[in-house]
């Protein structure tokens, strides 16, 4: 339900998502313990994401869940933005 | 996140058996049965679930703290009685998932899989899920259950999803996990009843089921992507039972984050708010730390009263009730900070403050929430150096231990009151800017030291940023209350006896060993017997008032510490400081403050002169004269010892308490050794820059 295979492919960095615009996460670069609490948080492949608030550091929305986190960490996420009927967590907030 | 709970939260899992281990021992007990040993429940959930709500509700105050052995993560255990069984409670620190590499998550994954030496993997877990955010929770709990372990999940909040309008239907989701759940809402008791009586039928069983037929499709599957496929495990599961589309998910939270979490408003949020919380620890806490020691002085001049041999009277006035006196001092301030830190935690504020202030202490090498120790440190270093607690990066946290005692702490206060005063009594403006230097040079040495530990022993700079914002709720009083408690509680237990010791060690030193008072104190007892006998008993009281001086002046010096004073002298004196300083600087190793009364015994002035009469005090200092009749507090030495007393590390309370907070001897050792160093060669500067001056 959260591929985007009919989206258009539009692929961009995490620190680079223009706030309320909704994204999936296609992969996420290098591991370490924060990439792992990340993914824990529920930020791993095929989430679908939104930036509430961007700068440094940013927040973003997954499920109900709001994270605070840094921009250098968000540049290791790469996403794909969703097209605009492709994305649940719009009927959410 | 709520790591300060999280880290609040648990104890030695030796600690969970000890009936066992001692039934073990005696030789007439009963083979081990099932029904004859302790069943433990461990508790598991995300930061922020309400899993430490939960526990108190359970276990109230029947619950200690302790460490995971060998390292600083705390657990808490308690005891419940449930029914007619005594089972014990294991609250481990809140974990996002089992696979975590943080030092406290994969503790207590470790825990909940027995794979901690010594220590058998708990009876049954009880899961703790928010039911506002049900696809993130059931991540963990799915984890959980794939353990094969007998599970209890308890809803969690469902107050709240009540009010945002979210429907779970329970039975729907007992058959998906294939375990028991239970609805509750942990801050107002209700469904505590009925989860009593599940954990209760679980206990009785004769073989505990597991929750084998538990099926998440995860097993296989999730070897290659274990987040993703999980995930929409959970998200699936999510759909299946609850209805999400009708949910009014509050607005609240996101209008508040707007303010709280911008760059101009956020800080300046944050400042009001860092503003109100150190008028509490600092002003507030006055009230009643003065209290205290009125008490403790009150109990002091009644004991002196009814024991009159002087050794002994000296012993409980000064080394037992001066030194229980001197710990007790620090909880309203202990007590203050830890019952606001936990309604901050509790309401969500706190990791907003971590947020807005990340990227200021970053550059500095120390993350956000380095701020809520840093502050309270300049009311006293011992509650800020627990409270480094909410911080949980272990590297992170560490350096802000290493540092927060170099912000001027209220003890510093009476140090600075009295070399401004020498300095400059007839200006007020000086002395101020004076003080404001002194605050400032903590400041900037702490800041400055976290800078250079991040760039030698500390490498890696603090790490990225992750922090669940979670929503905003109404603080849980019974929580704080019991934190606070908790903190109190450690503090007497471990900080307390060390404290007791050295002080009575350094009333050892400075009593010991006895000497004979000096000759013109015996003349004028004796001009005393004689002016009372004719009738004059002012001049009489007031010749033996001297002579109590004269005598205790001669006693101090002539003590180990005196001697001590002496041999390190050449030390010092490139300070500009004389042995009589450095008896004051030993005496006041274990709290800096001390040197105050010291120096006014040294310089024959009293003890009570520091207390009563500090103008009788800093005159006797000022016209105090070296053997070669040049005076010994000039501006250079003056300045010396101020900047000696913002840097060094003279408080062996927060020294106790930095091993506690570290697990080692070698941190607090080393914080010992950099701080007076630093003491030493910016005094060591200072006093040559005023002497040429």
């Amino acid at each position: 339900m959260t591929t985007a295979a009919s989206a258009i492919i539009r692929e961009t960095r995490l620190d680079k998502l223009p706030p309320r615009t909704c994204a999936v996460v296609r992969r996420i670069e290098t591991d370490g313990e924060e990439v792992r609490r990340l993914k824990s948080l529920g930020l791993c492949v095929g989430r679908q994401i939104k930036v509430v608030k961007s700068g440094d550091p940013l927040i973003v929305k997954i499920f109900g869940s709001r994270i605070g986190l840094s921009a250098s960490l968000a540049a290791r996420v790469w996403l794909e933005i969703c097209a605009p009927n492709h994305c649940t967590l719009q009927k959410i907030s | 996140m709520s790591n300060y709970h999280k880290n609040g939260d648990a104890s030695t899992l030796a600690e969970i058996f000890p009936r066992k281990n001692r039934f073990g021992k005696i030789s007439i007990a009963p083979p081990p049965q099932l029904s004859k040993r302790e069943f433990t429940l461990a508790l598991v959930g995300n930061p922020n679930a309400g899993k430490t709500t939960l526990f108190n509700a359970l276990t109230g105050l029947r619950a200690k703290t302790a460490n995971f052995p060998g390292t600083t993560v705390e657990r808490r255990i308690g005891r419940a009685t449930i029914g007619r069984r005594e089972i014990v409670l294991v609250d481990l620190p809140g974990l996002y998932g089992l696979e975590s590499s943080a030092p406290d998550e994969k503790l207590a994954a470790d825990a909940l899989r027995g794979r901690l030496a010594g220590q058998p993997a708990p009876d049954a877990v009880l899961v703790v899920v928010d039911a506002t955010n049900l696809e993130r929770n059931l991540f963990l709990a799915g984890e959980v259950l794939e353990l094969k372990r007998p599970v209890i999940v308890a809803l969690n909040m469902m107050d709240m999803a009540e009010r945002e309008n979210i429907r779970i239907d329970v039975s729907k989701l007992r058959a998906e996990l294939g375990c028991v759940v239970v609805p509750i809402a942990a801050r107002t008791g209700k469904g505590i009843d009925e989860l009593r009586r599940e954990i209760e039928r679980l206990a009785g069983c004769a073989v505990l089921e597991s929750a084998a037929h538990f099926k998440s499709d995860c097993v296989t599957a999730c070897a290659t992507c274990p987040y993703q496929k999980r995930y929409e495990w959970t998200e699936s599961v999510s759909a299946k039972v609850m209805n999400a589309a009708a949910a009014r998910r509050p607005q609240r939270t996101e209008k508040l984050d707007k303010f709280l979490t911008h760059p101009v408003t956020g800080v300046a949020a944050f400042l009001a708010v860092m503003l109100a919380f150190f008028f509490l620890i600092f002003w507030v806490a006055k009230i009643p730390m003065e209290l205290i020691d009125h008490l403790f002085a009150t109990i002091g001049t009644w004991v002196a009263s009814q024991v009159t041999q002087t050794d002994l009277q000296s012993l409980l006035v000064n080394g037992v009730i001066g030194g229980v006196g001197g710990i007790l001092v620090f909880l309203p301030q202990i007590c203050i900070l830890f019952f606001a830190l936990s309604l901050l935690e509790d309401t969500g504020y706190l990791a907003r403050a971590a947020f807005v202030m990340d990227k200021i202490m970053r550059k500095l090498g120390l993350p956000g929430k380095a701020f809520v120790p840093l502050l309270s440190a300049h009311a006293c270093a011992i509650p800020a150096v627990m409270s480094a607690r909410v911080i949980e990066n272990p590297r992170d946290r560490l350096a802000t231990i290493l540092v927060a005692p170099l912000m001027a702490c209220s003890a510093r206060i009476p140090i600075y009151a009295m070399i401004t005063a020498l300095l400059f009594p007839q200006s007020p403006l000086k002395a101020a800017l004076v003080f404001t230097g002194a605050y400032a040079t903590g400041i900037i040495f702490a800041l400055g030291m976290a800078w250079i530990f991040q760039r030698t022993i500390l490498p890696g700079g603090s790490k990225p940023l992750v922090i669940e914002l979670p929503p905003y709720r109404l603080p849980g009083l019974r929580t704080a209350f019991l934190h606070t408690f908790d903190r109190a509680k450690i503090f007497v237990k471990q900080a307390g006896t060390i404290i007791l010791l050295i002080s009575l060690l350094l009333w050892t030193l400075s009593h010991y060993p006895k000497s004979a008072p000096p000759a013109a104190a015996t003349t004028m007892m004796a001009q005393a017997a004689q002016f009372e006998k004719s009738g004059a008993q002012n001049q009489a009281d007031e010749l033996r008032a001297t002579a109590g001086h004269l005598t205790a002046q001669s006693a101090l010096q002539n003590s180990f510490a005196g001697k001590i004073g002496r041999v390190i002298e050449p030390a010092i004196k490139p300070l500009g400081f004389d042995w009589q300083i450095a008896i004051g600087i030993i005496s006041s190793f274990a709290a800096r403050e001390v040197i105050v009364s010291t120096l006014a015994v040294v310089y024959g002035v009293g003890e009570d002169a520091a207390e009563q009469n500090r103008t009788s005090l800093y005159d006797t200092l000022r016209h105090a004269t070296r053997s070669d009749g040049a005076p010994v507090f000039t501006t250079a030495t003056c300045m010396s010892l101020l900047v000696y007393y913002i840097l060094a590390a003279q408080c062996l309370a927060t020294s106790v308490v930095v091993r506690r907070e570290t697990n080692s001897l070698k941190w607090p050792l080393f914080q010992i050794l950099y701080m007076t160093s630093l003491a030493f060669i910016a005094a060591f500067i200072v006093y040559h820059i005023f002497k040429i001056v």
